[in-house]
């Protein structure tokens, strides 16, 4: 039953997303779900809390000038949390890097998508073992935990300090890119696989890798709209767009395009959900519905639809519902005032 | 006692380790276990287990966060009570619970499930988590953690429970894709 896999897997929730459960939070400061408007933001604000408690909690070591990335470790006598951390205010490149040192049997079974500031890629071999490469952007709040470890040695991948950690039933290598502010992990279920020689093969390259799910997005944008900011403020252009179309029984789907300014390292996501109104709920106004859950604030239109700007932490927000297509707007940035975010919320417009 | 303190106890092989633990976790233990079993003979029983079972794996483990070390354990002890309940002994509350964890992951994706890893799709749960306001974190962990109902997350937030239900329902369909998108599911 898959229930049981998903109840076992909530037993690997990093302690640091428990404690915000038991954190009060004010009413007016409990925004409502939608995952991906706030991705890149939220994890920018939860870096700076993380770094805080990073740099009492983890252990710190020297680091060279021009480096742009530190690996923190809190270990303890079996386990140990990784986390790539940024020592650079300035915008992070993530960039495409592939190992070109496979181990024999292996192929690529799955690419994800990039729109998190990281690119994981599932290799599988014939008797269905596993390794997972992924690699980071130092600002993308990636913390990894290894658990029963057995043996833990430092290695040198191209030049820079890596930490192999030999597990009861599986190895894991962290490393990092330190110029390019960049974090890498390779994780294998076979013991006996050279993950330090197929980490030392880690080139960058020109061509993207195209993640499995591409075809998703498509499907979503042709099922939804191909809807596009088209007054993006100076230095911002099109980073990432990733969605997902209405699953078979399902009603969510959804598309996120995430604009960003390299000079100034900041984002504008902008993104549409399909929603629906819960069987419970009575209402004859569901576009007013859906607005309420995105918790207080001011009752705006944007091109005729009714809106509403509302401030999460320091994220400015604005929302409006197209309830005729049945699709829930958000475009969100701590790049520009609300009343800047506006005319680029009213600039969206359906290209298809 | 602060916390080090305990887990020295554990160390040195001294009981009174879990006497302290009990003072100080006791009634946080039997929150955990309750919300899961909705039974207090049940929980009783789950949460003297989670000391055993603590006594146990502490040492060679040292946990960084003895409640949430402790919150774990008494969390599968008691979901592993649940899963080998019949349905009939099951409540209202705990067979609406496991089938929002089937939503997570329908099991019509049976196949791909089998060689599904806990410790991967946790990961992944994780980076799903990291992808969250605070907010939303917090109301989804307490509901699919510690599996508090929508009434008890509406109250700690104070917010209608038609919203929480709301949000729960979007963040476990983007939950989905979010582990389709990283490969924990096919």
């Amino acid at each position: 039953m898959s229930s049981d896999k998903v109840i076992d897997a909530f037993a690997y929730v990093d302690d640091r997303y428990l404690e915000l459960v038991d954190r009060e939070i004010p009413k007016e400061r409990v925004i409502p779900m939608s995952t991906k408007k706030t991705y890149r933001s939220t994890r920018k604000l939860f870096l700076i809390a993380a770094t805080i408690a990073l740099l009492a909690a983890f252990a710190t070591a020297a680091y060279a000038v021009g480096t742009r990335i530190l690996m923190r470790m809190k270990n303890d006598d079996t386990s140990s949390e990784i986390a790539f951390q940024t020592t650079d205010e300035d915008f992070i490149r993530l960039g495409t890097w592939v190992p070109e040192n496979i181990p024999e049997g292996y192929s690529i079974d799955f690419v994800s998508d990039v729109s998190g500031g990281n690119q994981a890629v599932l290799y599988r071999n014939g008797a269905n073992q596993m390794i997972r490469y992924e690699y980071a952007k130092a600002d993308s709040a990636h913390q990894v935990t290894v658990n029963n470890i057995e043996k833990k040695e430092t290695v040198d991948i191209g030049g820079c300090s890596g930490i192999l950690y030999t597990c009861s039933q599986s190895q894991s290598l962290f490393w990092t890119n330190d110029m390019d502010g960049i974090g890498f992990c390779l994780y294998a279920e076979d013991k006996s696989i050279d993950l330090v020689a197929m980490a030392n093969s880690v080139k960058k390259v020109d061509t993207p890798l195209v993640p499995s799910n591409q075809a998703a997005t498509g499907e979503a944008i042709a099922a939804f709209g191909d809807y596009r900011v088209t007054a993006l403020p100076e230095g911002f252009r099109e980073a990432t767009v990733s969605g997902y179309p209405v699953g078979e029984g399902e009603w969510y789907g959804y598309v996120l395009r995430v604009y960003e300014n390299e000079a100034r390292n900041k984002q504008i996501q902008f993104s549409y959900e399909t929603y629906q109104v819960p069987d419970d709920v009575q209402t004859e106004d569901p576009a007013g519905y859906i607005l309420s859950c995105h918790g207080e604030g001011e009752a705006i239109e944007i091109n005729g639809m009714p809106g509403l700007t509302a401030k999460h932490d320091a994220i400015n927000c604005v929302y409006w519902v197209d309830a005729e297509r049945g699709l829930s707007f958000s475009v969100t940035t701590d790049a520009c005032s609300l009343q800047e975010l506006l005319p680029i919320a009213q600039s969206v417009c359906r290209a298809n | 006692m602060n916390d080090t303190e305990i887990i020295d106890l554990y160390f040195l092989r001294n009981q009174d380790a879990i006497l302290q633990t009990e003072t100080k976790y006791g009634a946080y233990l039997n929150q955990v276990a309750y919300s899961i079993l909705r039974c207090r003979e049940d929980t009783e029983e789950v949460v003297q287990d989670t000391y055993l079972k603590t006594w146990s794996v502490i040492p060679p483990e040292r946990p960084n966060s003895l409640k949430f070390f402790l919150s774990k354990i008494c969390r599968n002890l008691s979901f592993d009570r649940i899963k080998y309940a019949s349905a009939q002994k099951r409540c209202f509350e705990t067979e609406e619970l496991l089938s929002e964890f089937c939503e997570l992951i329908p099991d019509e994706r049976g196949s791909a499930e089998d060689a599904l890893d806990a410790k991967i799709l946790g990961e992944a749960i994780n980076h799903f988590l990291g992808t969250l306001t605070h907010s939303d974190v917090a109301i989804f962990l307490s509901r699919y953690f510690y599996a508090n109902s929508i009434k008890e997350i509406a109250a700690k937030y104070q917010l209608p429970e038609r919203k929480v239900k709301y949000r729960l329902a979007c963040m476990r369909q983007s939950c989905l894709r979010q582990l389709e998108k990283e490969g924990a599911i096919h």
